[in-house]
């Protein structure tokens, strides 16, 4: 029963947020970009936890129960693209984007180069948003209804309902302010989980040379790094499929739009600093809650592995704290699809209705519409998952490399390369979507390696070439450019 | 041979946190031009 009450509370208290929130977001600006208002912290953990999903908690662990420590090169990945977004991007475009005033990402890039060639940038950022996040949106939303049933023992459909009305519930009402603060609460629950748990487990083992033991117990190459693998299983399958999340970080709209989001630019740097503890502590803590779960359950110990995280927390916690380490489950995936509802939802208002439609539209006209086409994408992705229980995290993987190949090397050649032309990043942002639809759907080819990876290079390339071929920018750009940089 | 492979899964935390502590003392106040 006090299971049920601490995740009745949780629920409770993200819904006051979003009311609290409500009273915040007067504008457009507001709903979806927090008005350049937040602070080091908020912006911080808001990324980490939006990135991180329900991946962090049920999956990262169940790799290492199952597979043992050579997940690492995964966490290495997410580590590395981590701390590439922060040096690299962040700043850059958090100045550069409230130079142009773009509160979003197709926004973003369609100021930046102007032109003709703006036209075709937003819509294939559109079409990049609109496939991708669905398809990423219905994951989670799949995810958040398994958990939930599975732990609850409630009906797969009962857990959907719940959580989905939930997210859609403050996320509609208090925007962008709503799903940072709640990201906040969301990304600090999770991080305490996973670093009490794995210190609780170590000692009921009796430290860490018996902790040692029981891991090996269930596998000569549960300590090993390299998985017992050798050769193209080791570097290219294990070490190389794994590091290539890094690849997807600078593409991800739903991480990246937070940095635009930060009160002073300066303040950025400590928000990495705070980032990079952070998702240290929370991806080492999962692969050790996995370790120490086989250590104490035994290989045959669960019928699935991505329950492990569940089945420890209440083993080690009485029925309450049991319920927030299970809330914290739902956190991670809560947290991630309400950024991405948003990204969506600032897609049709501001990038379709706005741009495109009725450009003088008054604040509280965008306003409106946008919390309706946020209860229209919710009730829509419901309707999506209603049927299927499956295929979590193939469709997070796809989608991942899908804005990876589309948003990432125009993102980072717009911010970086000066001699960038708009033909340079439509074309970079063509080739790359096409490259991951087309790689991810031939059998032979999608055997080979991930499609991120050649979508990616592919993508940075077609800038690269075509950039030289349409001839360098006009003054005007390069001196927006040089602007930004100030 | 297994738990000599176990430092490798113990650096790469120490050192991504060692590399953001740096990349917050050299990008200080004293250090950015911009400000």
């Amino acid at each position: 029963m006090s299971l049920y009450m601490s995740f009745g509370l949780y629920l409770l208290v993200l819904v006051s947020i979003g009311v609290v929130a409500y009273g915040r977001s007067h504008s457009l600006d507001d709903f979806v970009l927090a008005g350049r208002r937040l602070g080091a912290w908020v912006v911080a953990i808001s990324a980490k936890a939006s990135d991180m999903s329900g991946w962090l908690l049920l999956g990262l662990p169940g790799q290492a129960f199952a597979g043992g420590v050579s997940i690492v090169w995964a966490a290495i990945g997410c580590t590395v693209g981590t701390f590439f977004n922060w040096t690299v991007l962040a700043g850059r475009l958090r100045r550069y984007s409230e130079l142009l005033r773009a509160i979003t990402i197709p926004d973003f890039l369609e100021s930046r180069f102007g032109g003709q060639a703006g036209g075709p940038i937003r819509i294939i950022s559109l079409a990049v948003v609109v496939v991708f996040f669905t398809l990423y949106i219905a994951a989670q939303f799949k995810a958040a209804g398994k958990t939930v049933s599975v732990t609850f023992g409630i009906s797969y459909h009962q857990a959907v309902i719940v959580s989905a009305s939930v997210i859609i519930l403050y996320t509609m009402l208090g925007g962008f302010f709503a799903v940072a603060w709640t990201d906040l609460l969301q990304g600090l629950l999770m991080v305490v989980v996973v670093v009490i748990l794995p210190i609780i487990g170590v000692i009921s083992l009796g430290g860490f040379a018996k902790t040692a033991d029981a891991v090996l117990k269930a596998g000569p190459d549960m300590l090993s790094v390299s998985g017992g693998k050798m050769g193209w299983e080791l570097w290219v399958s294990l070490i190389i499929g794994n590091l290539a999340w890094a690849l997807g970080y600078p593409g991800q709209p739903h991480i990246v739009v937070r940095y635009m989001a930060i009160k002073k630019p300066e303040e950025l740097r400590k928000a990495a600093l705070i980032s990079v503890v952070w998702v240290v502590l929370a991806l080492w803590g999962a692969m050790c809650v996995g370790l120490i779960g086989v250590g104490i359950l035994g290989p045959g110990g669960l019928s699935d592995p991505e329950t492990v995280l569940v089945v420890l927390a209440q083993d080690f916690f009485p029925g309450w704290l049991a319920g927030i380490a299970i809330s914290a489950m739902a956190a991670a995936i809560m947290s991630t699809v309400d950024s991405q509802i948003l990204v969506l939802t600032s897609a049709a208002v501001e990038d379709f209705y706005r741009r495109l439609i009725n450009r003088a539209a008054p604040d509280r006209l965008a306003l409106m519409l946008s919390r309706t086409i946020t209860l229209a994408i919710g009730l829509l992705a419901i309707i999506v998952t209603w049927n299927s229980e499956s295929g979590v995290f193939k469709f997070v993987q796809y989608a991942w490399g899908g804005l990876a190949a589309g948003f990432g090397p125009v993102l980072i050649m717009s911010l970086r390369w000066r001699r960038t032309t708009g033909w340079g990043a439509a074309a970079g942002m063509a080739v790359g979507l096409l490259t991951v639809i087309i790689w991810h759907n031939v059998p032979a080819l999608a055997a080979l390696v991930w499609e991120l990876v050649p979508a990616f290079l592919f993508s940075l390339l077609a800038i690269v070439v075509v950039s030289w071929l349409t001839g360098p920018p006009g003054d005007d750009v390069i001196e927006q450019f040089e602007r930004s940089l100030q | 041979m297994t738990l000599a492979s176990l430092f490798w899964f113990i650096v790469p935390p120490l050192f991504f946190v060692a590399a953001a502590v740096a990349y917050y003392m050299m990008t200080g106040p004293k250090n950015d031009r911009r400000s």
